[in-house]
């Protein structure tokens, strides 16, 4: 669909996402935005982004194993679909492309 | 907790699985290390605030309108979703309409939520016992003998029937010594409540024997306070002592929470009847019993009522020349439950009547909230019509929107009713039986949910219907049918205002009342402090009265207490006994009923220690020892039915129907023993040295605070006798409080409603009276465009906003004065129809509504016709 495009935030999800790689779970996406960003990252939010992003088809889902730690409750692992895959490199190309020449901002600070 | 949670998110989510990935990763960063499966408080926070943003995002999410077929089951369906969807997002797109209107529905339905959750736990939800629909109570009820034991042995209507009846006894040697209240019971009362105790065993035949070894089931809060929980104390004997026992034996510990009369007793004990008292009244302390009993399956309330009278009969015929008549002869039989909350009845109905019509006038406010916005969405209305959307779904738009609202103000008020329920507990613990059981149940929640769907289509019926004409253009004014409308909505508003305006004033007066009114004594700085002379020691009335010489000498001794004084009986706390007597030998005629007085015994300062006035003659003094001659003191109340002046009382001689004669020597003032509401009653003192009584309390004057005062009084007490039990110190004050807690507890809560309906009501007056002047506006403008003046337009406009001021304060009027007759028996030194609460109240009103009208005209007066007539 032509009119699917990535906001900002979606775009940080689907990359953690795909850095967790087989471990992402709603946590441990948590984390690897926490610990990579400079965001504050509020709950609610995420799972949202999450929800939104499956409805959409960029990512899929599904059920792994109940673990004590959780209460018996088992995680809801995610992965990238094909969909997902084609935006996500879209967007970071374009990023890319944008970013060409102008690295020194990052530098900088 | 966790599965509501996970279903909240599951709720908010759409979907089960997402819920448990959501829950368990909140659990795992939350996770307290050592716990499994609790949540802590942060991690429920975080659920919900997670559920919430789920919620927010799914109601913000765009509509898609794709119709089925017309007509088709799925078109309504996805109609009626729509609507409800569409409406979800009022709240975001209105957000000050829709906080007015949800805060004021709150108000009422969490008013409601929390009475009708008081109704629920007193008179609607049956007793904690097994198949409780079958226990009753038989009344009045009679002396316990063994013939009437034997006449109830075999009954059709009844599978188990008990007496039971008050006992006290001080339990020692666990500590201080400690009074408590229990019940004595017959054979059966087990039997009856079907209730097992948790350790130990009931009472055997073998314990109501004469000369059977005494014991004593124990309540478990008794056996956790005095005993810590042991087991090994059942089989036990005990240091349980009462006027008859000195030591009882456990048999049992009954389950937590059991309380068959909600009296709050801590222990039971076996009656033991003697065979020899074979007939009812041949019991030395022949007071009646409280006859409780369970139904057989088939009998009925009617049934038993039947039996329990010819029982009665037969029981009068057995001994026709010892007793007049038995008292079971006239007996009726009622559900248990019924007996209990009879008295909580009346004052929970009224207040249910009040909240409910709290919730009237929210529902009349948000009425008006709703036709004021309704004029700014027409032009919305309009077009949704002229793209064809039909009426009904137009109607069903609004309704879907007045059920939002109604729904939002339910949860807000079902939170705000918990939050009450709470924070009263404790008072309602001693307010009224089972007042303690307050909660929400299912049974609470249900109600709020349909008061709340009742509610939504009360205040959202008019707006809906006024929709069926969207296409009325706004340029013409009000229609004759809206202005009819408005006129019916302020007359409904000023009756349901006057109404709750003149019941908080009755509730008020009621208030101020209580504070005014003279106890007949100072109560100024008294304090009483509990002292039980209990035990073998004491049998003997010289035992008695040494003991407490030596109480009152060193009592006296502690520094700040000027002049200590004895007392059998505490003004308000207790009872006295009545008895019958004569004056002068007087006699009486055939069977006219002889005059009734309590009677008192005192020490010597007892009158100057309170501050009870002396009318004639002189107080009990030093002299009035015994052997001298017996002597009393009475009050105003008894001197006046037969004596023209208190004097003339002083030098009579009394004479009880014990054949007990005493001279009376003085006249005092009467005291309000029997509470704030009754006048004082004819009543007897008698001196403490003639007639050694087991006294309860000490009485003092003094400016020490009541407890460093108890504590003195305990050393020196148990400095005499370690074995006396010594309650605490309570102010007179705080006595005189607690007899009029629950007049006035009532009184509190209805002014509270009764203010919160009337500043509502007042609210939605000011704002429908103001509503509709300034929608004509423009006819005002039209009149002074042709050459009115502007004061002549403004008395039009006033004259015609306060005819329905005037019809609603008429109906009104009624409905206060009919109001004022259900309060009465909750008011308090004012009449029901208290000529200056019902004058000033629609003068009020009639005030307020006339500033309501009087501003916005004079504001449209003051404006160039001309503007008005272009902005319209």
């Amino acid at each position: 669909m032509a009119s699917k495009s990535l906001g900002e935030f979606e775009q940080m999800v689907l990359l953690a996402v795909l850095r967790r790689g087989d471990d992402a779970y709603g946590a441990a996406v948590r984390d690897e935005l926490t610990e990579n960003t400079s965001r504050q990252i509020a709950r609610g939010a995420m799972y949202v982004t999450l929800d939104r992003l499956e409805r959409k088809g960029l990512l899929r889902s599904r059920m792994g194993e109940p673990t004590p730690e959780r209460g018996g409750r088992a995680k809801r692992y995610y992965e990238l679909s094909d969909d997902g895959r084609v935006l996500l490199r879209q967007a970071g190309r374009d990023l890319m492309n944008l970013w060409q020449g102008q690295e020194s901002l990052i530098d900088d600070a | 907790m966790n599965r509501l949670l996970e279903f909240v998110l599951a709720l908010a989510t759409g979907s089960r699985a997402q819920a448990e990935g959501l829950l368990g990763d909140i659990a795992e960063e939350n996770s307290i290390p050592g716990t499994t499966n609790a949540l802590s408080v942060g991690a429920v926070l975080a659920a919900l605030t997670v559920a919430a943003t789920f919620a927010v995002a799914r109601i913000t999410r765009p509509v898609h309108r794709d119709l089925p077929r017309p007509g088709s089951r799925d078109a309504m369906m996805t109609v009626l979703t729509q609507e409800l969807r569409s409406a979800l997002r009022l709240p975001w797109r209105a957000p000050g309409f829709a906080t007015a209107a949800v805060l004021t529905l709150a108000l009422g339905i969490g008013a409601n939520t929390a009475i009708f959750s008081l109704v629920n736990a007193v008179v609607l939800r049956p007793l904690p016992f097994p198949d409780s629909e079958q226990l009753v109570r038989v009344w009045p009820g009679e002396a316990m003998t063994k013939g009437w034991v034997m006449a109830f042995e075999n009954t059709e209507s009844f599978s188990a029937l008990a007496g039971v009846s008050w006992a006290s006894a001080t339990l020692s040697g666990t500590g201080r010594p400690i009074e408590l209240r229990g019940g004595e019971v017959s054979e059966q009362f087990f039997a009856v409540t079907g209730v097992a105790p948790a350790h130990g065993r009931h009472f055997a035949a073998e314990d109501h024997a004469v000369g059977a070894e005494p014991t004593v089931l124990l309540s478990h809060e008794l056996w956790m306070r005095a005993f810590g929980g042991d087991t090994s104390v059942v089989g036990q004997l005990v240091e349980l002592a009462d006027d008859d026992v000195g030591q009882r034996r456990v048999v049992g510990v009954m389950p937590a929470g059991y309380q068959p009369l909600y009296a709050q007793w801590e222990f039971w004990t076996p009656v033991v009847i003697d065979p020899q008292w074979d007939y009812p009244g041949s019991q030395m302390s022949a007071t009646a019993w409280n006859m409780v009993g369970r139904l057989r399956d088939e009998a009925t309330i009617d049934s038993a009522t039947a039996e329990v009278a010819v029982i009665g009969a037969q029981i009068q015929e057995s001994a026709p020349d010892r007793m007049a008549e038995s008292a079971l002869a006239r007996a009726v039989t009622v559900p248990l439950l019924a007996d209990m909350v009879d008295d909580e009845r009346q004052p929970l109905i009224l207040m249910l009547g009040a909240v409910a019509l709290l919730l009237l006038i929210a529902c009349t406010n948000v009425a008006n909230l709703l036709l004021a916005r309704g004029e700014a969405r027409r032009r919305e209305l309009s077009i949704r019509s002229a793209l064809g959307a039909s009426r009904r779904r137009l109607a069903a738009q609004l309704l879907s929107e007045s059920l939002v609202l109604a729904l939002l103000g339910g949860a807000l008020g079902v939170a705000a009713a918990y939050g009450a329920i709470h924070y009263f507990r404790r008072d309602l613990i001693n307010l009224m039986p089972r007042g303690g059981e307050v909660a929400l149940d299912v049974n609470t929640l249900l109600f709020a949910l349909a008061v709340s769907v009742l509610a939504s289509v009360i205040f959202g019926m008019l707006p809906a219907i006024r929709a069926q004409r969207p296409t009325a253009d706004a340029r013409h004014g009000d229609s004759s049918e809206q202005r009819r409308a408005n006129r019916v909505l302020v007359a409904v508003e000023v009756a349901l205002a006057i109404v709750f305006l003149a019941g908080a004033g009755l509730m008020l007066r009621t208030l101020s009342a209580f504070g005014d009114v003279d106890p007949g004594f100072d109560t100024n700085g008294v304090v009483a402090v509990g002292v039980n002379a209990v035990g073998d020691n004491y049998d003997d009335p010289y035992a008695l009265h040494g003991f407490f010489v030596e109480v009152e000498e060193e009592v006296a001794a502690i520094p700040g207490i000027p002049a200590p004084a004895f007392a059998m009986s505490l003004p308000f706390g207790d009872g006295s006994w009545g008895w019958n007597y004569t004056i002068d030998s007087d006699s009486y005629a055939e069977g006219a009923p002889m005059p009734n007085a309590g009677f008192r015994v005192v020490s010597t300062s007892y009158f100057d220690t309170l501050g009870i006035p002396l009318l004639a003659g002189r107080l009990l003094d030093a002299d009035d020892v015994h052997g001298a001659e017996e002597v009393v003191v009475v009050n105003d109340a008894f001197a006046r039915p037969h004596f023209e002046r208190a004097e003339d009382a002083v030098g009579r001689v009394i004479t009880l129907n014990t054949d007990d004669s005493f001279r009376i020597v003085g006249v005092v003032q009467g005291i309000r023993h029997l509470g704030f509401r009754s006048d004082p009653v004819p009543e007897m003192y008698r001196s403490f040295n003639q007639h050694p009584t087991r006294m309860r309390h000490v009485v003092a004057r003094t400016a020490m605070d009541a407890e460093s005062l108890g504590e003195a009084i305990q050393a020196v007490v148990w400095d005499i006798d370690p074995d006396v039990p010594v309650r605490d110190a309570i102010t007179m004050d705080e006595i005189m409080r607690t007899s009029v807690h629950e007049a006035r507890l009532f009184a509190q809560l209805l002014s509270a409603f009764a203010a919160l309906g009337a500043v509502l009501a007042g609210i939605g007056v000011y704002g429908v009276v103001a509503y509709t002047v300034s929608r004509s506006r423009r006819a005002l403008a039209i009149r002074m465009a042709l050459g009115a003046s502007a004061s002549s337009v403004i008395r039009r406009s006033l004259r015609e906003a306060l005819a329905p001021v005037a019809v609603g304060a008429v109906a009104g009027l009624a409905g206060a004065a009919a109001a004022g007759e259900l309060l009465a028996s909750l008011l308090f030194g004012v009449t029901p129809r208290d000529p200056v609460t019902l004058a000033a109240v629609p003068l009020l009103l009639i005030a307020l509504a006339s500033a309501a009208a009087w501003l916005p005209s004079r504001r449209a007066a003051r404006v160039d016709p001309a503007e008005v007539l272009r902005q319209e």
